[in-house]
């Protein structure tokens, strides 16, 4: 599925590389990314859209517990997406650890 | 006042009394501000030992601790630690050096990014960038390392800030305390007493979450008021006393198949500040297959991260407890939990030399459950988990999450430093030892009273026992027959040690090393072969328990 985000986010050091970094761990590949930084404010503004085949609230409430995030308005899903190439796709199999 | 003496007079106010660190250029200037504060700074052989120590501290006694460390080398010898923190949500602020901010991105001498190192392994990181930021930079980073679920800060603070004048004299205040937690809505709570009532064969499953919660006085009164037999998870291990009748044990791939056994039969699990960790659920589809779940937890998200929850009680856990509290009747499902935990609770090997379990229920009865242990990381680590029966969760100190090999000897140093009346033994086995051992010169500066304890199978053995269990017995890798003499190794450092291998002799020496007045080692002999049981194979389900010789 593809999912689309706004994003209202303090304009910190690394921000942005803290929302990219959590977006790919929890399984989330970027399709495309938006941003507006306010030096008047301080403030980012990130339209964002990613691809997976996890449910969208796994990046939501990851996302929305960042410090620096002051709002997170999650859309509904915009599109089924068609199959991502194999050797882009996130392994949603469990691999366990020794 | 200049950058490095408010941070001294922050931490002051803070209530910081003791600092774990190792100095270096680029984080000079605070080093030169702490001369003349009251605070104890220990000087630990290795980033790594700081930030380990620093996690011993804030484990035994849930306060914040703080390490420091120099940019470049330094600050990324810390990053194991920090990330054992974020792993098992340890409050900690670690505050780094870095070269004067003109000449960031130049590739100057010790530089490297930690900011962006830190990322993934923090609740937070900061970089300095100019001095005005610093005293709300410290504010919030204390604040974030202990509010909600606690975790490690990160301050990257470049030198020329440690130097560089306030523009106007602020006075540090101490953070404000935490803001008071969400509580679930009274339809969840009404939804989830509903779901226990209905229940006929319910499980409690409780892990780190209840004690970071301060929730132990309403989680134990919850269990006695519903009667609900209880499982543990490592982190969990002493939210219940280990003698408690409603206690099944610890559950997962080295739990007890009567906890295993319990959990897969029952109709509801009620999830107690836990995460559903691989190594407890073993094949998530085949966990607690025809169960339905509540589950309490701070963090939202780890409410249906990997499990589907039939209700979410997300927010603080002691008000969540003392709401749900019940009576039930559920005698016969308690028979049947007892029965179980009787018949395939843990138990003792057959005695060939000295064992880990053996050795393990002597400690626990020597010392009462009374003392702090800090384990290693392997066999011996499952070893304590199944025999020590801890009487608080604050008593046991292991990388649970990311599983830090060399984490037990400096994270004793931490705990010992926080309680110096407490009992503080360390648990290591042979490969984990000799990953942080130059804290052995630590200990022996302070003169630590710190008891050593090496399990040595002249191995990595958990390592070694699953190669002979899912890898045909092809060994790789494996072998530390040449081992040092711990023995004379420590005794090199002004420590006394001594070593055993008769099982007759167990008692004796245990005794005799909790009675020396300082630190203390005692290296145990043990045999290569044996393995931790009972034990789930990583990917199976955990009702495909191996039970070892006993299969």
């Amino acid at each position: 599925m593809i999912y689309s985000l706004h994003i209202q986010a303090r304009s910190n050091p690394a921000m942005l590389e803290k929302i990219l970094q959590t977006s790919r761990v929890r399984g989330f590949t970027i399709r495309s990314m938006d941003v507006k930084n306010s030096t008047a404010t301080q403030q980012l503004k990130i339209h964002l859209t990613v691809e997976s085949n996890r449910p969208q609230e796994q990046l939501v409430t990851q996302l929305n517990k960042l410090p620096g995030i002051d709002k997170l308005t999650a859309l509904h899903a915009v599109e089924e997406a068609a199959p991502l190439q194999k050797q882009h796709s996130h392994a949603i199999s469990m691999m366990y650890p020794m | 006042m200049n950058g490095a003496e408010y941070i001294v007079n922050k931490l002051i106010s803070e209530g910081i009394d003791t600092l774990f660190g190792y100095p270096g250029g680029c984080i000079m200037p605070l080093y030169d501000a702490l001369i003349e504060s009251p605070i104890k700074h220990i000087l630990c052989r290795h980033e790594q030992g700081t930030a380990f120590a620093a996690n011993g501290y804030a484990r035994a006694t849930g306060r914040t601790a703080v390490c420091l460390a120099t940019s470049g080398p330094g600050a990324t010898n810390l990053m194991t630690g920090l990330a054992d923190a974020y792993m098992d949500s340890v409050p900690m602020v670690a505050i780094t050096g870095q070269v004067p901010t003109g000449l960031i991105g130049t590739d100057a001498f010790q530089e490297i990014d930690v900011l962006g190192m830190s990322l993934p392994i923090t609740k937070q990181s900061f970089l300095v960038e100019h001095i005005d930021q610093l005293p709300e930079i410290l504010d919030q980073a204390f604040q974030i390392a202990q509010e909600g679920r606690p975790g490690p800060v990160l301050i990257d603070l470049p030198k020329d800030i440690q130097l560089a004048t306030l523009s106007e004299e602020l006075r540090p205040q101490p953070t404000e305390g935490e803001t008071t937690p969400d509580s679930p809505s009274e339809q969840s709570l009404s939804q989830a007493i509903e779901l226990i009532k209905a229940s006929r064969q319910p499980i409690i499953y409780a892990g780190g979450g209840v004690v970071l919660g301060d929730a132990i006085i309403p989680f134990r009164q919850f269990v006695e008021t519903t009667g609900i037999p209880t499982v543990l998870t490592l982190k969990g291990l002493g939210t219940l006393p280990g003698n408690h009748p409603l206690n099944m044990g610890m559950l997962g791939m080295h739990g007890s198949a009567a906890a295993n056994q319990c959990v897969q039969e029952c109709d509801l699990l009620i999830a107690v500040g836990v995460r559903f960790d691989d190594r407890v659920t073993g094949k998530l589809s085949k966990f607690a297959p025809h169960a339905k779940v509540i589950h309490l937890d701070i963090d939202p998200a780890e409410i249906g991260k990997l499990r589907q929850v039939a209700c979410a009680l997300r927010g603080d856990i002691r008000s969540s407890l003392k709401a749900l509290a019940c009576t039930l009747e559920i005698s016969s499902w308690q028979a049947q939990c007892k029965a179980a935990h009787e018949r395939d609770g843990f138990t003792l090997p057959p005695e060939q030399g000295i064992t880990g379990p053996h050795f393990m229920r002597h400690l626990s009865t020597i010392t009462r459950g009374h003392a702090i242990i800090s384990c290693d990381v392997g066999q011996h680590q499952m070893w304590v988990a199944q025999h020590y029966a801890f009487d608080h969760p604050r008593k046991h100190l292991t990388s649970g999450g990311l599983g830090a090999m060399g984490f037990g000897l400096p994270a004793a140093i931490g705990a010992q430093l926080a309680l110096p009346e407490t009992a503080v033994i360390n648990v290591a086995g042979d490969g984990s030892f000799m990953m942080n051992v130059q804290e052995l010169a630590t200990i022996a500066r302070y003169q630590l009273p710190i008891k050593i304890i090496i399990l040595d199978n002249q191995a990595l053995g958990m390592v070694r026992q699953q190669q002979e269990v899912c890898y045909q017995g092809r060994y790789s890798e494996i072998d530390l027959s040449d081992n040092p003499d711990f023995c004379a190794m420590t005794a090199a450092f002004g420590i006394p040690a001594s070593s055993i291998s008769d099982p007759a002799d167990m008692g004796y020496a245990i005794n005799k090393l909790m009675e020396t007045a300082g630190p203390a080692l005692l290296h145990v002999s043990i045999a290569t072969e044996h393995n931790v049981w009972p034990m789930v194979k990583p990917g199976d389900a955990n009702d495909q328990m191996i039970q070892g010789a006993r299969q």
